[in-house]
């Protein structure tokens, strides 16, 4: 029989062990590593941040609504790009209300990139994604999209009196998107671009032809 | 189209990048090739933490474990048998929980920033229990309900504590089968032990490891930005992320940072993260089975063990993936490249490697998910439940290699039924206590999801009525909800307002009788195992290291686990599944 002394005892030992595990182990431990990581390696560490000029505008990994048709669209969301949340869609894929969404996302992906086989339409690119702030879209889905980030380019610079020819814009734009596109698995993996490096690139070359000024993105 | 990456390979290279499927299996088969590697690789490190012998890292840990237990008053060298051990561990998790409880419903007062709601007692209890136990079942929405002191000493601190708890567990239940000193250690030292020379090592090297990829760490809370086309500034929660994923993997622990946890483009950015992250969550669950054939010197029974789960592992991977790739018909039809679910998962994570992570996170009882289960196809569900429904084969840290060892119990007790030979493992004698309490340990986990099930399914149509989704997907996601937490697992499917007050005692109550009920009978297992003598090898029994007793443990597995949950699948998965593939006579009527 184990007696109460004893019970006690275990209760004193529980106690101290707990408090040192979970100061140690909980606190200390981590903020230590996290301190190190900020001064080591500041980049990765610290969200792979987008700075523009000395600007935070958001992160790498983070997609964020692009509501302009000269820039590449991320992924539908769930959560409309919150970047202080997350969320998936509610349903069950079997459900109508998951397959009439993915009809709106399909009608919607047609309507701002005319001129596109629906057959050639990658299913990530109109549904919507875990987090519903992913970054990425398949390589397919960026070719797609191109042609129209192109003209709207071109378009756009137009109308403020800069000329850029579209054999230009679309060399800038292919290589923009060879450039990063990466795999998902090596060898076997399918090809990705990430959205916000593409449009970083093409924010960063509006600015740089004049066409834009850095506080209309604000 | 001018030059595209693609179309620049050879045949072999274009072939993958296109064919999807083909190369989703070569993926899971790579990564099943990879896990088991790192395994086998630290089996020889586990074995020695099991039979007591000195590691490497020794020389650095014994004056931390040596100072700890002298603040503590604790002796290593008393040794304790079950009673003693049992009474230490659920007191030390009792004194774990209550201080991290208390800590969370009371810091409110000190650390909350203004405007940060605070957590109801219910949803509190949820949370400290799920986490103190290994479940890490995610009643809440995180970070936005935690502090950065919450997220440190709360969630990481009791993730450290459940990881320990369960190897310490595992330490003692191996050491009863070895010796027969009537004694199965000092749980105390067990646990530091296992913290110290085990799992802060490994998460250390995974949370460096996921740095580098990309996954932030750092000692704020918030990365401050202004969005483009914004006019506000956004608060993006972040924190020690790196930190909480190594140890949330190599605990086995599963609850994230994040709401959609590793789905979460800062927690897993990218295939190299979730390659660690797998690796991360089955390398002590793995090594424990090759290092229990080792500490018991027949290299063929972890072997054969081995051989079953990756078994369970090849078919719940698969089943997940085919099912995730072949998709709903109706959603295919739609016209476009359909390709397979993609929703609720990542572009950078894909189809197989979801799968792959999914049914890996219900097979440990890890219980992270790096894409939404909410909106799997039902065969690929099924592939996830299925491995739940079965207790977690592979398991989580310690508590894997004791659920494995009471089916093999039970195994031993029916075979020498069949074929009438003495009950044996190791040259011990199997006799009606063990049996007795393998079998206990075994009804436990499929009666307190069955009862939950029917209470809420019969008796709650107010509850009922939370869900979004139709008949059969409400009994796979109240199945899958019980499940996870009978299981310890933690995986979170959703569908519902889980976060009712109903729903938080409830999972807690399963929570906290699928942890400690089980352990304890399985220590008295080992108890009893540590009283025996071994005897001298006769050849008068059978080997259970013998493929024909693996292939019986995999059945007895089947049967035991999946049996018993049979009609519940029916009605649920199975039913959804035949009916969004048009296989049902008069599935109009659903």
């Amino acid at each position: 029989m184990v007696e109460w002394k004893n019970i006690l005892k275990i209760f004193k030992r529980s106690l101290i062990v707990t408090v040192i595990s979970l100061v140690l182990l909980g606190l200390v431990i981590p903020t230590a590593t996290a301190f190190i990581a900020e001064k080591v390696d500041p980049g990765s560490a610290n969200g792979s941040q987008i700075n523009i000029n000395g600007k935070i505008y958001g992160s790498y990994l983070l997609a964020q609504a692009f509501n302009r048709s000269y820039f590449f669209q991320p992924r539908p969301s769930a959560i409309n790009y919150n970047q202080t949340e997350s969320g998936a869609p509610c349903c069950s894929p079997n459900t109508n209300a998951s397959i009439n969404q993915t009809l709106k996302n399909l009608n919607q992906f047609e309507q701002m990139n005319k001129n596109v086989s629906i057959s050639q339409i990658p299913g990530e690119m109109i549904m919507e994604s875990d987090s519903g702030l992913d970054p990425n879209i398949p390589l397919a889905g960026a070719y797609l999209e191109e042609h129209r980030v192109a003209q709207s380019i071109i378009n756009l610079s137009a109308s403020r009196n800069v000329t850029l020819t579209l054999t230009a814009v679309n060399q800038f734009l292919y290589m923009e998107i060879n450039s990063t596109a990466k795999q998902t698995f090596p060898v076997f993996g399918s090809y990705y671009v990430n959205v916000m490096y593409l449009d970083v690139g093409i924010i960063n070359l509006l600015i740089k032809e004049g066409v834009i000024k850095q506080s209309s993105f604000d | 189209m001018s030059s595209t990456v693609v179309s620049s390979g050879n045949f072999w290279t274009t072939f993958f990048v296109n064919n999807r499927v083909v190369s989703g299996v070569i993926i899971i088969a790579l990564y099943l090739a990879i896990l088991s590697f790192f395994g086998y690789l630290i089996a020889p490190y586990i074995k020695k933490i099991y039979t007591g012998e000195n590691t490497k890292l020794r020389k650095y840990t014994d004056p931390i474990i040596g100072t700890i237990e002298k603040l503590a008053g604790v002796d290593r060298n008393e040794t304790y048998s079950f009673k003693g051990y049992f009474i230490s561990l659920i007191i030390f998790n009792f004194v774990a929980g209550a201080v991290t409880f208390f800590f969370l419903i009371f810091q409110g007062y000190f650390f909350r920033a203004p405007g940060q709601s605070v957590m109801s007692p219910s949803l509190a209890f949820n949370t400290i229990v799920s986490f103190l136990t290994n479940t890490n079942l995610q009643h809440y929405s995180s970070p936005s309900v935690l502090t950065y002191v919450d997220l440190s000493i709360v969630i990481i601190g009791l993730m450290f504590i459940s990881a320990g708890t369960g190897f310490a567990a595992s330490m003692a239940f191996v050491r009863g089968i070895m010796n027969d000193d009537k004694k199965l250690g000092n749980f105390f030292h067990d646990f530091l032990v296992a913290i110290f020379d085990l799992i802060l090592p490994l998460s250390l090297i995974a949370t460096v490891l996921l740095i580098i990829v990309g996954v932030p760490d750092v000692t704020y809370s918030n990365i401050i930005i202004h969005p483009f086309f914004g006019r506000l500034t956004v608060n993006i929660p972040v924190g020690p992320v790196a930190s909480l994923e190594g140890i949330k993997n190599i605990g086995t622990n599963g609850g994230g940072f994040y709401g959609a946890n590793a789905g979460y483009p800062f927690e897993n950015p990218n295939w190299i993260s979730n390659l660690i992250e797998v690796v991360s969550f089955t390398i002590i669950p793995i090594g424990s089975i090759f290092a229990l054939g080792q500490a018991l010197n027949n290299r063929k029974f972890g072997m054969m063990i081995y051989g079953v789960i990756m078994a369970l592992f090849v078919f719940s991977a698969l089943m997940t993936f085919f099912g995730e790739i072949a998709g709903i018909p109706a959603m295919a039809n739609l016209g476009f490249n359909y390709g397979g679910n993609f929703i609720g998962k990542e572009t950078a994570i894909g189809i197989s490697q979801s799968s792959i992570f999914a049914s890996g996170a219900t097979l440990t009882s890890t219980g992270a998910a790096n894409s939404a289960l909410i909106d799997y196809t039902p065969a690929g569900i099924l592939g996830v439940l299925f491995p739940l429904l079965l207790n977690d084969p592979l398991g989580g840290v310690g508590t894997g290699v004791l659920n494995i060892f009471t089916y093999v119990i039970f195994t031993v007790f029916l075979i020498s039924l069949m074929v009438g030979k003495l009950p044996e493992i190791m040259s011990l004698k199997v006799s009606s206590k063990e049996i007795k309490y393998s079998t206990y340990s075994l009804i436990t986990h499929p009666l307190i999801i069955i009862i939950p099930l029917g209470v809420v399914v019969l008796l709650s149509p107010i509850l009922m009525s939370s869900f979004i989704n139709t008949k059969p997907d409400q009994i796979t996601q109240l199945l899958y909800e019980f499940a996870s937490a009978a299981s310890n697992n933690g995986s979170e499917m959703g569908g519902f307002t889980t976060n009712s007050a109903f729903f938080n005692i409830m999972d807690g109550i399963i929570i906290l009788l699928g942890r400690y009920p089980i352990i304890g009978f399985q220590l008295v297992i080992a108890q009893s195992f540590a009283t025996k003598k071994p005897k001298v090898m006769y050849g008068r029994t059978f080997d259970i290291g013998s493929f024909w007793f693996g292939l019986m443990l995999f059945f007895t597995m089947i049967l035991l686990g999946l049996l018993s949950f049979f009609p519940i699948l029916a009605v649920g998965p199975l039913l959804a599944w035949g009916k969004s593939f048009s296989l049902l006579i008069g599935g109009g009527l659903l």
